[in-house]
């Protein structure tokens, strides 16, 4: 029986992998970096990764709220874990920073590890990145079109290629499974503008390939390369035929787009979506820190504090670190450590957003491909990933405070952290 | 630039909205988690080093009282020793009285019982003379019966028992 056991489980997790493709494919996947914005208040774009962070802000608030409520001098429950946490975080920073510091300091880094822990593990939850709220791309595409028809301006690179889901006609959707994806090129490019008028024709074409059994000659289903009036003739009745199937909207005195191929025969004032429509699904919660927006705020509250830290405790010799008249070589080196303080919000804002938008499209695409099984070991990695993304984020924070609240001598390197320091100190390096 | 900030969507009023999210959440959490969390752990740190002075000062002070005892009751069994060894002594005091007095008793019996016997040899030698004589008086009178008158045979006597033994060693 052992004999068999090894292959029985590859059998089985195969036939689980080929049950996962059958029942759970999606469509294919939309990467978009921008954090998708699902509605506006003012001037603020309330974004979905907003949402995200609110609702991790709300958790972490409720929680702590319910958890330090009734403090006891013995802890329970709630209060034993929330005390845990903190004393494990402080123990951190008093070992790195001494016990002074890591008084100072800790608000804030603790901050910084446990919202950045909370909202990396938060985008791994099931309903990420999938409800939302569906955007409607046929229609999307359309206006389009007939701005730059209004403005005589033909397509060159922008909106060149356009991806959407074919979702039933709802406002807040799900991404189902077994739903299909159609992918809509002007063929345009800066070198091969597209008029407008044109490109209205193979969005016809588009849609009614997309929609009806209508098959077009030189068509590989993202809209022909060329439209001739036969072709779109055949489009429109192929569309007017199925009832489902979109609707071309007559022209009125506001909306008129013509056709390049038929002229004023067909023109075109917008278009309407009956059954199922061309849209993608925007989600409501995405992970907070795949929008560089919020890594970068996190990252210009570490460069703040850091500098607020650094000249708190060392007065205005603190910017002599920078500013270092004593010797061309000297201010060369001040003004490099001055860049290198700059440079840490780019390299803050990007670690922390590169690794939880690549785990995000890792784990997206790998739904798409194989729903079922491999995905189960990317969650687990990108656990760790999220973890170590904020113990990192936390932890440099903590070393560059700690760098920036002590003495510093010109010869010291940002590379070799405090050890290096205390040893010159200890040493009394000459020529000071 | 500005179309990379598009294509990964910066925009300040977002930023400026994170930060400040962040900036509340710091604060909210300060009051809420860190104050009075850090706040139990030194109170509970500080009432451990208390239990733990508290219990450090009680073994000391076991400790001592420990000693303390340990001395009295070695005083106390010192002090046993002493009683015990002078009851001793004053007991051997005794036994040796009682012994002389218990010989110098005999003794003195048997001084006494000895002058007794002496006194007694004596009387009963006196009697014995007395009786002797008389009887050698009646003998002498049976014997001689005649003009010899009492008091010349009671000379007689005496006489004769003066030459003898018995009348020297009375």
């Amino acid at each position: 029986m052992r004999r068999f056991r090894l292959p029985l489980i590859i059998i089985a997790a195969l036939a689980w992998v080929v049950v996962g493709l059958i029942v759970a494919r999606g469509p294919q996947p939309e990467i978009i970096v921008p954090a998708e914005v699902i509605t506006k208040v003012g001037f603020l774009n309330i974004s979905n990764t907003m949402i995200s962070a609110w609702a991790a802000m709300f958790i972490l608030l409720v929680g702590c709220f319910l958890a330090t409520r009734t403090m006891k001098l013995i802890p329970t429950g709630a209060q034993n874990f929330v005390e845990s946490i903190i004393e494990f975080l402080m123990g951190q920073l008093e070992d790195i920073a001494g016990s002074a510091n890591a008084r100072r300091f800790f608000p804030v880094i603790a901050t910084f590890f446990i919202f950045i822990l909370l909202a990396n593990w938060m985008g791994l939850l099931p309903f990420f990145n999938a409800i939302g709220k569906t955007e409607d791309i046929g229609v999307e595409i359309f206006h389009y079109i007939e701005e730059h028809h209004e403005h005589h301006e033909p397509f060159e690179e922008e909106i060149a290629h356009s991806s959407g889901w074919l979702v039933d006609n709802v406002g807040i959707g799900l991404v189902l499974p077994n739903a299909n994806d159609a992918h809509f090129e002007m063929g345009a490019g800066a070198a091969n503008p597209v008029p407008a008028e044109e490109a209205l024709d193979k969005y016809i074409v588009f849609l009614a390939e997309t929609f009806t059994d209508f098959e077009a000659e030189g068509s590989d289903g993202h809209g022909p390369a060329e439209v001739t009036p036969e072709m779109l003739t055949a489009a429109v009745a192929a569309l007017n035929a199925d009832p489902d199937a979109p609707k071309l909207l007559p022209a009125n005195e506001k909306h008129a787009v013509p056709s390049a191929a038929l002229g004023d025969d067909l023109v075109v004032s917008g278009i309407d979506f009956p059954g199922q429509k061309l849209a993608l699904i925007i989600p409501l919660f995405r992970s907070v820190y795949s929008d560089v927006n919020n890594t970068i705020a996190l990252a210009l509250i570490s460069f703040f504090m850091v500098e607020f830290w650094g000249l708190r405790t060392l007065g205005f010799s603190y910017l002599g670190k920078f500013f270092n008249f004593s010797g061309f070589i000297p201010f060369f080196v001040g003004i490099l450590e001055l860049l290198s303080e700059f440079i840490r919000i780019v390299s803050f804002a990007f670690r922390l957003f590169g690794n939880i938008f690549a785990g995000e499209v890792l784990i997206l695409m790998l739904t798409f491909l194989l729903p079922f099984l491999i995905v189960d070991i990317i969650y687990g990695l990108e656990l760790f990933v999220g973890f170590i993304q904020a113990a990192v984020f936390a932890l440099l924070t903590l070393v560059f405070a700690v760098m920036a609240v002590e003495h510093h001598d010109e010869e010291h390197d940002d590379h070799e952290g405090e050890a290096v320091h205390d040893d010159m100190e200890s040493q009394g390096t000459p020529g000071q | 630039m500005g179309e990379a900030f598009t294509a990964l969507g910066i925009n300040l009023p977002q930023l400026i909205a994170q930060i400040a999210n962040f900036v509340v959440l710091l604060l909210i959490l300060r009051f809420t988690l860190y104050k009075p969390v850090l706040r139990m752990l030194d109170q509970r740190r500080e009432r451990i080093a208390e239990g733990l002075g508290a219990a450090e000062q009680a073994r000391a002070e076991a400790s001592d009282a420990q000693e303390r005892i340990e001395a009295q009751l070695a005083e106390a069994r010192g002090q046993g020793q002493e009683i015990v060894a002078n009851a001793q002594q004053v007991a051997a005091r005794i036994q040796d009285e009682a012994r002389q007095q218990a010989e110098r008793d005999r003794e003195a019996a048997a001084e006494r019982s000895v002058q007794e016997i002496q006194l007694e040899r004596d009387r009963a030698i006196a009697d014995l003379r007395a009786e002797f004589a008389e009887i050698t008086v009646t003998a002498a009178e049976r014997v001689i019966r005649q003009s010899l008158d009492e008091d010349a045979h009671q000379r007689i006597i005496e006489e004769t028992l003066a030459e003898s033994d018995l009348g020297e060693r009375s």
